[in-house]
């Protein structure tokens, strides 16, 4: 299946490869690169999935440690964002499961909408929009981790499938049928809170 | 008319259809009304859903995360996979990955029942030596009182070895040990002697003319040295039989004078509240200077030195715990801390914490409540005084950190952050609540004004550097 990414978290063909070389022969500026390029869309995935800008943040910047500590089993050539986005997601998993052994707040989803809005915008239409995102925000979050999971990383990173199926460690089959089965969840629980679709 | 499905639109979304389905599926849609609005239903959900995810922290956030990562790899000392040897893992392997760190508590966990089940059996083995070894040993040092003719042994209290004769133990068989056995002892027998060993049993109480050597319930091994006397086999536990001395009584507090106390004992923090960390008192001796009044009352009242927290290197203050001096209790508490463990016995203590909510009211809803609730975890934390409640703290503030960027209580916030992040890595150390800590100090550091918060920041930095 192809599916072309509207982004794009390559860097141009080779210099990736020779970048990892060098971080695993101990080039701490090429690591130091490798942050660079990747840490907003490592940052993204970590949000979509917590939707919280603290743990966003402790999640992308522990999913650079990781890999700095196992870039040296990374086989160059190898496209690098998807091998980051799985150690982005496998982190966030990690902290849903300690959150659900050890819930540490009361304010819980904590659900902060990254929208940005213009200072022109029409008030009422700035609250009416809001109000839908609240809701589809909320819509997302009951969702299950692996939903949430394929959708972010196909609707926020845009990635193809087969990237999608790197990242999670599945086939694409299993992407498509997840991110079909995805959808159609997200769509069934914002129609519940609506009675309409976005 | 069968609709399209759910995995033919979701693929119709991606643009991931080709060919014959891509085909079918567009003539489809021409003539299904339904699955079009279904269709444009999704694309309009992916398009939100996008633009709901998002969030941009600014370039300022990410200008600094490099620098950040490096500083947290720093803190942790870590390598990098770079500098390992292929196929080399170490033993600290085993406890960074969950699946084998569960193997080895798996280990233990077997280890220690099995050492459970030796003990518990060894104990269950008692009984059966009275009957046979136990019995022998304690008539064959008894008083050769040959039993009445006719009365056949039998399975006697040891404090009775009178009744069994010595013609009869000298038919009972000993069972030998191996030297290995043998350890340090006081009356280790001499190389080369026929010794051989037996079970004896005494009771505590039995006072014997010749070996009140280990006094003790339990049965244990002797061996018979060439004076045929009966030695310990192996290095008995002394000190685990050893009645306990009874502590001298301190001597009557002199105003004045040092007071000599015993060891470290720990008093009750004041206000009687168990727990409060924040006034961890100890019992030394008292400096002549500290300038406490002695109570009179001798070891009833204990002068106390209390000192904060270890985080906090406030100078030693005596404080007479009986009278629970309240101005000495807030010299106690350093800026951050809690300030008054309470004056209201029957409400418990009274916790108060910097940055009260009125400073924040200023702040949308949404803040307020994140501050609340920070507020409320940061006095958990200080409560129990456990590193995870402190991370919940850390976390608390953080969340309101992007709220109050560039307004007056940044540097209030930040602040917060940084002392609970430190005070996490002090309760339970760890190369990531160092980082953390390591960050936060910084982060709070680089705008923080001229003060306390900044000494003490400075203070914890170098603490936690070192």
């Amino acid at each position: 299946m192809k599916t072309a990414p509207r982004r794009s978290q390559q860097l141009e063909p080779g210099r990736e490869a020779d970048l990892v070389r060098a971080a695993q022969a101990g080039d701490q500026a090429a690591f130091a690169q490798i942050v660079c390029h990747f840490q907003r869309p490592v940052h993204r995935v970590a949000y979509a999935l917590t939707r919280n800008a603290s743990d966003a943040d402790d999640l992308a910047q522990e999913t650079f440690v990781r890999a700095y500590q196992a870039i040296g089993r990374f086989r160059a050539g190898e496209p690098l964002y998807p091998w980051l986005s799985r150690i982005a997601v496998n982190l966030t998993y990690s902290l849903f499961r300690r959150r659900r052994r050890r819930p540490e707040t009361s304010i819980e989803p904590l659900v902060e909408s990254g929208r940005q809005w213009a200072s022109d915008d029409d008030p009422a239409e700035r609250a009416a929009e809001s109000e839908q995102h609240e809701r589809l925000a909320a819509a997302f979050a009951e969702l299950s981790h692996e939903h949430q999971a394929v959708l972010t990383l196909r609707v926020v990173e845009d990635l193809t499938y087969d990237d999608i199926a790197r990242t999670l460690g599945v086939p694409v089959g299993t992407v498509m049928s997840r991110l079909s089965r995805a959808r159609a969840e997200l769509r069934a629980r914002f129609r519940a809170r609506t009675g309409e679709g976005p | 008319m069968n609709h399209l499905t759910d995995e033919q639109l979701s693929a119709l979304v991606d643009d991931a259809l080709e060919g014959g389905a891509r085909a079918a599926a567009e003539r489809h849609l021409e003539a299904c009304a339904d699955c079009r609005g279904t269709l444009a239903e999704l694309v309009a959900q992916d398009r939100a859903l996008a633009s709901t995810l998002e969030h941009d922290p600014g370039e300022e956030y990410f200008e600094s995360f490099a620098g950040r990562v490096g500083d947290r790899i720093r803190a942790a000392g870590l390598a990098g996979a770079q500098a390992r040897e292929p196929g080399g893992r170490g033993l600290a392997d085993w406890f960074r990955v969950p699946r084998k760190l569960a193997l080895v508590g798996a280990v233990a966990i077997v280890v220690a029942g099995a050492g459970i089940v030796m003990l518990t059996t060894r104990e269950m083995r008692v009984p059966a030596l009275r009957e046979q070894r136990i019995e022998s040993r304690a008539a064959q040092e008894a008083p050769t009182a040959p039993s009445p003719p006719g009365i056949q042994p039998e399975s006697r209290s040891e404090s009775r070895p009178e009744a069994r004769s010595a013609p009869q133990l000298a038919a009972e068989p000993v069972t030998p040990l191996p030297a290995a056995g043998l350890a340090k002892g006081t009356a280790r027998p001499q190389d080369g002697s026929r010794a051989k060993t037996g079970i004896v049993s005494r009771e505590p109480t039995v006072a014997h003319d010749r070996e009140p050597r280990v006094p003790t319930s339990r049965a244990y091994e002797v061996r018979r040295n060439e004076a045929g006397e009966d030695v310990p086999v192996g290095r008995p536990d002394e000190s685990a039989y050893r009645p306990l001395r009874t502590m001298p009584a301190p001597r009557p507090a002199v105003p004045g004078e040092p007071v000599r106390v015993q060891r470290q004992r720990y008093a009750e923090p004041l206000g009687a509240e168990k727990g409060a960390e924040a006034l961890q008192i100890d019992v030394r001796s008292l400096p002549a200077d500290a300038g406490a009044s002695v109570s009179s009352a001798g070891q009833d009242a204990p002068v106390a030195v209390a000192k904060a927290a270890r985080e906090e290197e406030s100078k030693p203050v005596a404080v007479p715990i009986a009278e629970q001096d309240v101005p000495a209790r807030k010299e106690l508490a350093a800026p951050g801390r809690v300030l008054g463990l309470a004056d209201r016995a029957d409400r418990g203590p009274v916790l108060q914490v910097r940055g009260t909510p009125e400073a924040f009211d200023g702040l949308p809803a949404r803040s307020r409540t994140l501050a609340k609730n920070a507020q409320r975890l940061t006095t958990v934390a200080e409560t129990i005084g456990l590193a995870p409640a402190w991370d919940s703290a850390a976390a608390g503030w953080e969340r309101l950190v992007e709220d109050v960027r560039g307004g007056p209580l940044e540097s209030e916030t930040r602040f917060q952050v940084a002392r609970a992040r430190f005070m996490a890595w002090q309760r339970a150390a760890s190369g990531k609540r160092g980082a953390r800590a390591g960050q936060a100090l910084d982060g709070f550091l680089a705008h923080a004004p001229q003060g306390a918060e900044r000494d003490s920041a400075q203070t914890w930095l170098a603490r936690l550097k070192k």
